[in-house]
């Protein structure tokens, strides 16, 4: 692991939709194969910084550079392929596909596909298929699915259905993995367990970029922190330093009265 | 004994096979058998749309137009070109495919009741072509005297060739949507369906899996269409009308959207239904949109369809 | 010649606007287009005619019994048709609209079959000239009804607490159901009125062309749907400005162009709108929440 090999970086980012100001010149930065966690205020435009980069919005100002590259003209459904995979904030899992179509979508653009191949169902997409199954299988024992994979998701209860979307977004094999707080909903145990989850994943040599509100999960998983509030960066450094910061803590609890 | 599925497969299929081959020998009436081909000729129609509306989630109120592109197509080539009948059903496939990449670029933007509303547009829109275009599509009377297609020495222009035409069409048309949908461009399409932009962040090229759900589409509506074109021996632009759109929808949503058997079935229902009711020809409209209240006030994800909320 | 077009694009497009609130209004809230709307206004004018010419009932007779018999009608389809499927999704939601609108338009077929009809006039249809141009009182008094009509309905919703009701429900259903409004009740009212307007448009429109046919309000619905769209749908002063535009561009479009081509303008203006401006001239641009 490179410690000065910059995986994201953004450059004086700023976010407005109308007259709402969602970001205000942000700058930060994420080291390759760390644990990086964004926290704040509700409203305080983290998800809204996970959506400029998946590319759904497009910046009013500034930079988003991935590994070096500013993606910021990148078609959406090109920035899994260079690496950037994620979860939602509330869970997006394709409802009408089984567990197993929903990672298997996740793979879709590590698919050699072909549509006449696919159309005369020929010996090699046949076996291109198996072999993306036998992936999505593995994806599914990773976070304990495997029980379930002809199950349409809608029948999995919520906490299945948020690992169906880690093994989904894990099925492309990314660098960088967006966690757009993952143990929403969750009982202390299962948060826990993603926890374990999420370590392991680093494990494997990637970098994570996590959103959460639950301050026990973060600060334990964490290994630098970035604090927005309005938009803006109001505090960055390790969990300890961030618990200390006072102007982290007037964010949350609200300024003194008088 | 063990019957492995795929012994199981090709039991029903060689039992399907030989019923559909041998029912002209016991339905005799032409009557009949012009009914059957009728339910035939709407499953593809069905089948088609089923590929944009039911997988791919994409609301299109005008897939009679590419029906009838398809029909006037043929039957201008094989009226004014001499062209034979297979050459000109692929050309109407072809053109009727174009016209759907054609309609489908505006659409790719537009969602819901709005897309039905685009769609609803362009299908009227298309029609009007037909109907006002005299010289070229020889208006409201359209073009007569299509000719049948011939086989080598045979002509075929009795109701047991078409017959057996349309459900080797069907049996094609059927088995290729199949592997499309249960290939990754199926997956890909339902993705789109549920939740495009979680489609899209996931790798998905929206864009691309709508235009190509929109050329199949379209292209198997346009093959249909030039079939009927030498069945009637007409074309009329009274035949590709929104009422017609309005009953391939209904066809879909009553045998259940994303099912293909559904399908068959929908248009099954409808046809028949309206065919029995013939003789109350009054209130064959009234009959039918009662049925249909019914039908989804039971069952709102249609007879066979497996999606639901 | 002109400015005669112009009062008639203005007062086809009042009417229009009046067709197009009912609509939108079904629309701002549940997202669904009630294709049965037109059929709805359809059979109440039909009503409004049989009582007119067969009962030989005056006008302001007539009109009242014509427009409770639209609002029930509107009332009904919700009931059976739209309320058990409203989970179901859009294409759904249609189709079931549809089926209804067929059961309508095939029970007025029963009773009326499918001849067309000349309406009686409202107004006596008097030229008046005025700054040297011929122009229709006839037409130019229903912009002015019209325009009424709206005027006070835009009042109902703002102060009157049923109106606040369906704005409420408008903003979101979930909220106003904990807030206590009876959601069922308001959203059958919010179809009865919708019906109730829709017949006031048709039968104003019947009246100014003189016209009445079967497929009237299917036709009226889809005009209803381009005006809701171009003016910003869910927008009740976006239904007013696309009744409007949609109104003169086909008196204009008619006159200048041919008559025949008044349907496709339509729908031609529907697609530009739809690809170059999907929120309508007077809508907002509406960011996805990811």
């Amino acid at each position: 692991m490179r410690l000065d090999n910059f995986i994201l970086q953004t450059k004086d980012l700023c976010m407005n939709f109308g007259g709402v100001t969602a970001l205000v010149n942000l700058n930060m930065t994420i080291k390759e194969g760390e644990i990086f966690g964004l926290i704040g205020p509700n409203g305080s435009g983290k998800t809204t910084l996970f959506n400029l980069i998946s590319r759904i919005y497009l910046p009013s100002h500034g930079v988003v550079y991935y590994k070096e590259r500013d993606i910021s003209a990148l078609p959406v459904h090109r920035v899994i392929v260079e690496g950037i995979s994620r979860t939602f904030q509330n869970i997006r899992v394709f409802l009408n596909l089984s567990v197993i179509d929903n990672v298997l979508i996740g793979y879709h653009s590590k698919l050699r596909k072909s549509f006449w191949g696919s159309l005369c169902n020929t010996k090699r997409i046949r076996n291109l298929e198996q072999e993306a199954r036998e992936k999505a299988m593995a994806n599914l024992r990773f976070v304990n699915l495997s029980e379930k994979t002809n199950e349409f998701a809608r029948n999995l209860s919520y906490g299945e259905q948020r690992r169906l979307e880690m093994a989904r977004a894990l099925a492309s094999d990314p660098l960088l993995l967006l966690l757009d707080e993952p143990t929403a909903g969750m009982n202390p145990n299962e948060a826990l367990e993603l926890t374990n989850l999420i370590r392991a994943i680093k494990e494997r040599g990637k970098t994570i970029f996590i959103i959460e509100h639950n301050m026990k999960v973060i600060m334990n998983v964490a290994e630098r922190i970035v604090v927005l509030d309005s938009g803006k960066k109001i505090a960055e450094g390790t969990p300890e330093e961030i618990q200390k910061d006072k102007k982290v803590e007037e964010a949350y609890l609200g300024r003194e009265e008088g | 004994m063990k019957f492995k599925d795929s012994h199981r497969k090709i039991l029903i299929w060689t039992t399907i096979s030989i019923a559909l081959g041998f029912l002209p020998v016991i339905v005799t009436s032409a009557y009949y058998l012009r009914v059957i081909n009728q339910i035939f000729l709407y499953s593809i129609l069905v089948l088609s749309l089923n590929l944009i509306l039911g997988y791919t989630g994409q609301i299109s109120f005008g897939h009679a137009a590419f029906y009838g592109i398809g029909a006037y197509t043929a039957a201008i080539l094989m009226t004014r070109l001499g062209i034979s009948f297979w050459l000109a059903m692929l050309s109407g496939g072809v053109v009727a495919g174009m016209s759907g990449v054609f309609v489908g670029i505006p659409c790719l933007r537009v969602k819901g009741n709005y897309l039905a509303l685009v769609t609803l547009g362009f299908g009227e829109i298309i029609r009007f072509i037909m109907q006002n275009w005299t010289g070229f599509t020889g208006g409201p009377m359209g073009i007569t005297r299509i000719p049948s297609p011939k086989l080598l020495y045979f002509d075929l222009n009795d109701d047991i060739h078409y017959y057996y035409l349309i459900v080797i069409l069907y049996l094609i048309v059927y088995g290729g949507t199949k592997r499309i949908v249960t290939s990754h461009i199926g997956r890909a399409c339902v993705a789109i369906r549920e939740d495009e932009t979680a489609a899209s962040i996931m790798g998905v090229n929206t864009t691309y899996y709508k235009l190509l759900m929109f050329a199949v589409g379209t292209f198997l509506a346009g093959i249909a269409g030039a079939y009927w074109a030498s069945y009637l021996t007409v074309v009329a632009p009274l035949n590709f009308t929104l009422d017609e759109s309005i009953i391939m929808v209904m066809m879909l949503i009553v045998g259940g959207v994303g099912s293909l058997q559904g399908s068959i079935l929908g248009a099954a229902i409808m046809v028949t239904v309206f065919e029995v009711f013939r003789p109350l020809y009054e209130y064959r409209f009234l009959i039918i949109g009662l049925l249909l209240i019914m039908v989804l006030f039971w069952r709102p994800q249609g007879v066979l369809g497996k999606w639901g909320r | 010649m002109l400015f005669q077009q112009i009062v008639n694009g203005l007062s086809l497009g009042s009417i229009y606007a009046l067709l197009a609130i009912g609509f939108t209004l079904v629309f701002g809230i549940l997202r669904l287009m009630n294709f049965s709307h037109g059929d709805v206004f359809m059979f109440g004018t039909f009503i409004s005619f049989s009582l007119l010419t067969e009962f030989k009932l005056g006008f302001l007779v007539a009109a009242p019994i014509a427009l409770a018999v639209g609002g029930i009608l509107a009332m009904m389809v919700e009931i059976f048709a739209l309320r058990p499927i409203r989970k179901e999704g859009t294409t759904v939601a249609i189709v079931s609209a549809l089926g209804a609108a067929w059961v309508i338009r095939n029970g007025a077929q029963i009773f009326w079959s499918v001849r067309t009809y000349p309406y009686p006039s409202i107004f006596e249809l008097k030229f008046v000239s005025f700054l040297g141009v011929q122009f229709s009182v006839a037409h130019f008094l229903t912009f002015i009804l019209a325009t009424l009509c709206i005027v006070v309905f835009n009042i109902f919703l703002k102060y009157h607490k049923l109106g606040k009701a369906i704005r409420c429900l408008a903003q979101s259903i979930p909220v106003s159901s904990l807030m206590g409004i009876k959601i069922n009740k308001t959203i059958s009212l919010v179809y009865a009125i919708g019906g109730i307007l829709g017949v006031a448009g048709g039968m104003l429109y019947a009246s100014s062309y003189n016209v009445l046919y079967l497929y009237f309000g299917f036709w009226g619905v889809v005009k209803a749907f381009i005006a809701a769209v171009v003016g910003g749908i869910g927008n009740l002063n976006g239904a007013l400005v696309g009744g409007i535009v949609l109104g003169l561009a086909e008196s204009l479009g008619a006159a200048y162009i041919s008559s025949a081509y008044r349907d496709a303008i339509s729908f031609i203006i529907l697609i530009l709108i739809l690809v170059i401006r999907p929120n309508g001239l007077l809508g907002k641009k509406e960011i996805e929440k990811v």
